[in-house]
């Protein structure tokens, strides 16, 4: 009886030690709603140069369970990696600690892209940026000569010039009585199928740019209503059948360049190179049309990595933030899962996850989803070479990113449509139409 | 309740409930139940309402509930609300009691309830599922009909309401039916009443506890009809079927707990008050009785 009790005593002290063992791991907790924000390849190695025994540990939540456990109180993360309109949602409900204090410097840190206007709230700085994807438009220059049209000036095109270039199309190029060029793809919504040649970005950059959806209608309706019933845009449907051309094509990526100049290396290759201009390539980036000449600025979208008042591991969480503007993180980029480029210089060097190696991979720990980084990773480096001036050119268009103040998820965007498809059928009129975005962008802003 | 029990005499209903002061030590985990699971969260709630909203909150007064009452949103949302339990409700009730009644009338088609308590047992996600598949913006039907969007949503959430609850508000209409007494409805028929006198002078009086207890029942089903709309519209319904619930959950997403909680207690005390009327309405029909 003695041994046994021996035993069980011995156990316990064993199991607590364990425990505290555990306890005194280091242990850095991010919070993240996407899996792909997991993916953190520079900031994460400069982060474990600082603290090589640390472990980070990513967590993935839902925003339901985010915002519970904020309001609850009970935050289990020290670092938060969400789109830029939930941080600064948080951020405004004073959930954030400023970051500028953090990196020991007076404001927005200038070794990075100039986000300094979306990332500061009353001269303080809420958030770093990690990711930003922006609408862009890739213009094909050998069509534009067939045709004998010339690329409209960047920064300073509006919808209305767009709306006289449409009058062009679609164009017959080759003669046969057919026409068979057009100036872009239509969205092809299968639940729209009034829009089949509509193009759904055309509204994304009208909706982010106002505020109030009476000023809108009042200036621009007449105008969206000829872009969007135009025969300019082509059905995507009827694209296999005609294999007609286009002249201007849509994207979305972290950094034009990439699509403009981007080949793949040699297989044998250790370096890679994006130093094709985009002059060179036959395609040339062409900014979006813009509302107002005024007002330059590009729909787009970001997410940023904002520190909780309530970190357990401010001493973690400040240096990962550190990691992430310090020139060990700046000088890499990360290739094939995502490239971030939040840098104001080029990176030098590339993560070449080929294989996606390093990719999170979230397992279920505790009723959590998990993925956990430790410091000791082989990941293979490969030198880089940017163009400096397609660099330039396309973080000078980075920085004039315009993100709405909500974020539009999916069912936005079909309450959106489904108005605008019964305004094309005439079941409602131009007033109505307004009236419902109101009421749409009122539900999203909320009164305060 | 001693005290009740002696007003209402010896052969009072309430000589059951009669026991000592010291028994009521028994009911203490009931009441520490129910107080930790009703009273304190709503407590809680109705604190929160009169807080600011941080990190830190601070007492903001009637803040809260001066900004929702002067927000158009929530009063449309009110409005929409309401307008729909009184309409699903309604139409929910008539059908359930004409069906019952055919069926008490037609016995050996009785066993058919069961087809309609399926939807019941169907959790709500498949549920929305299905209607979209059905009725949704790419269904067959949409493309057939070109139906205006709102009204088609509209009418898709009520038949949905109406296709989930039909079964359980028929077979309590039914149960209520085989519970009047056949003797009382011969009596009528000899004295040369009509169906409709039979259903509307008799009928309908004798089921009148019946149609309250599924009335709280459509109730609480209605207020949580914002499952499936949110399940089939997401965050963003038309116009005429933005509720409570979702106006309260546009403020979870935007972390504003102290409005929240001012919407969630102004909407319990419309639903308190719809209960109280229903009450009354019982009572006074009791009364009216004696």
């Amino acid at each position: 009886m003695k041994r046994l009790f021996c035993g069980i005593i011995l156990l316990v002290t064993l199991l607590n030690f364990h425990a505290f063992a555990l306890a005194e791991e280091d242990v850095l907790t991010i919070a993240v709603v996407t899996a792909s924000d997991a993916m953190n390849l520079p900031a994460e190695e400069a982060f474990f140069k600082r603290y090589p025994s640390a472990v980070i540990e990513y967590r993935l939540y839902t925003e339901e369970q985010l915002n519970t456990m904020l309001i609850a109180g009970t935050p289990e993360f020290d670092l938060v990696i969400l789109p830029y309109q939930t941080l600064l949602n948080m951020a405004k409900k004073g959930y954030l600690a400023p970051v500028d204090q953090v990196l020991e410097q007076n404001g927005y840190p200038s070794q990075l892209l100039d986000l300094s206007d979306l990332l500061t709230i009353d001269d303080w700085v809420f958030a770093l940026p990690v990711s930003v994807a922006q609408q862009f438009w890739i213009w094909n220059e050998d069509i534009a000569a067939q045709i004998g049209v010339s690329m409209p000036e960047a920064d300073a095109w509006t919808w209305a010039d767009y709306a006289e270039f449409t009058r062009k199309f679609p164009y017959d190029a080759d003669g046969d009585g057919k026409a068979d060029t057009y100036l872009m793809y239509g969205s092809c919504l299968p639940a729209y199928p009034a829009f089949h040649n509509v193009n759904l970005n055309m509204f994304t950059q009208y909706a982010a740019q106002f505020m109030d959806f009476d000023a809108f209608g009042e200036q621009y309706l007449d105008l969206f209503r000829e872009n969007i019933t135009g025969e300019a845009l082509l059905d995507m449907e009827n694209d296999s059948e005609t294999a007609s051309e286009i002249l201007i094509q849509e994207a979305s990526a972290s950094n034009p360049i990439d699509i403009l100049s981007s080949s793949l290396p040699d297989e044998q290759s250790d370096s890679m190179s994006f130093s094709q201009t985009d002059e060179q390539s036959g395609y040339r980036f062409l900014t979006p049309p813009l509302l107002d000449k005024n007002n330059v600025s590009y729909v787009g979208s970001m997410s940023a990595c904002g520190m909780l008042k309530q970190a357990g591991r401010t001493d973690l969480a400040a240096a990962f933030l550190q990691g992430m503007v310090s020139e060990d993180a700046l000088d890499y980029g990360t290739f094939a899962v995502s490239e971030q480029l939040v840098s104001c210089e080029a990176p030098e060097y590339m993560y070449f996850d080929e294989n996606g190696s390093f990719a999170p991979n979230f397992t279920n720990q505790d009723n959590a989803l998990v993925y956990r980084v430790s410091a000791g990773r082989n990941i293979p480096v490969i030198s880089f070479v940017y163009s400096k001036a397609a660099f330039a050119k396309s973080q000078d268009f980075r920085e004039k990113l315009s993100i709405d103040t909500f974020l539009m998820g999916r069912d936005f965007y079909d309450s959106a449509w489904a108005y605008f498809q019964e305004w094309y059928y005439g079941h409602i009129d131009d007033a109505e139409l307004i009236q419902n975005m109101q009421y749409l962008f009122g539900v999203a802003r909320g009164i305060r | 309740m001693k005290r009740i029990a002696q007003a209402h005499g010896k052969n009072s209903k309430y000589n059951a409930l009669v026991f000592p002061a010291k028994d009521m030590i028994w009911l203490l985990p009931g009441v520490a139940m129910y107080c930790l699971c009703y009273a304190v969260p709503y407590l809680i709630s109705f604190l929160s309402s009169f807080l600011s909203n941080s990190d830190r909150p601070e007492f903001a007064g009637l803040e809260n509930y001066r900004a929702l009452f002067s927000d158009g949103f929530y009063w449309l949302s009110l409005k929409n609300t309401l307008l729909f339990l009184f309409a699903a409700i309604g139409t929910t009730l008539i059908l359930g009691i004409l069906i019952a009644h055919i069926l008490f009338s037609l016995r050996y088609l009785q066993p058919l309830i069961v087809l309609l308590l399926i939807p019941v047992f169907l959790p709500s996600s498949s549920l929305a599922a299905l209607w979209r598949a059905m009725m949704g913006s790419n269904s067959q039907l949409v493309w057939l009909l070109h139906p205006r969007d709102a009204s088609w949503k509209y009418l898709s959430l009520f038949l949905l309401f109406l296709w989930k609850n039909l079964g359980v508000a028929t077979s309590l209409m039914l149960v209520g039916l085989h519970g009047i007494d056949p003797s009382i409805l011969s009596a009528g028929e000899l004295d040369g009443a009509s169906g409709r006198q039979l259903l509307c002078r008799i009928e309908l009086p004798l089921l009148r506890h019946v149609i309250m207890f599924a009335i709280i029942y459509l109730l609480m089903n209605g207020v949580r009809i914002f499952r499936e709309s949110y399940l089939l519209y997401g965050g963003y319904p038309p116009t005429n079927l933005f509720f409570v619930q979702h106006y309260i959950n546009g403020y979870f997403t935007r972390l504003d707990y102290s409005l929240l909680s001012s919407a969630a207690v102004v909407f319990s005390h419309v639903v308190l008050i719809l209960f109280c009327i229903i009450w009354s309405i019982l009572r006074k029909g009791d009364c009216d009785e004696k």
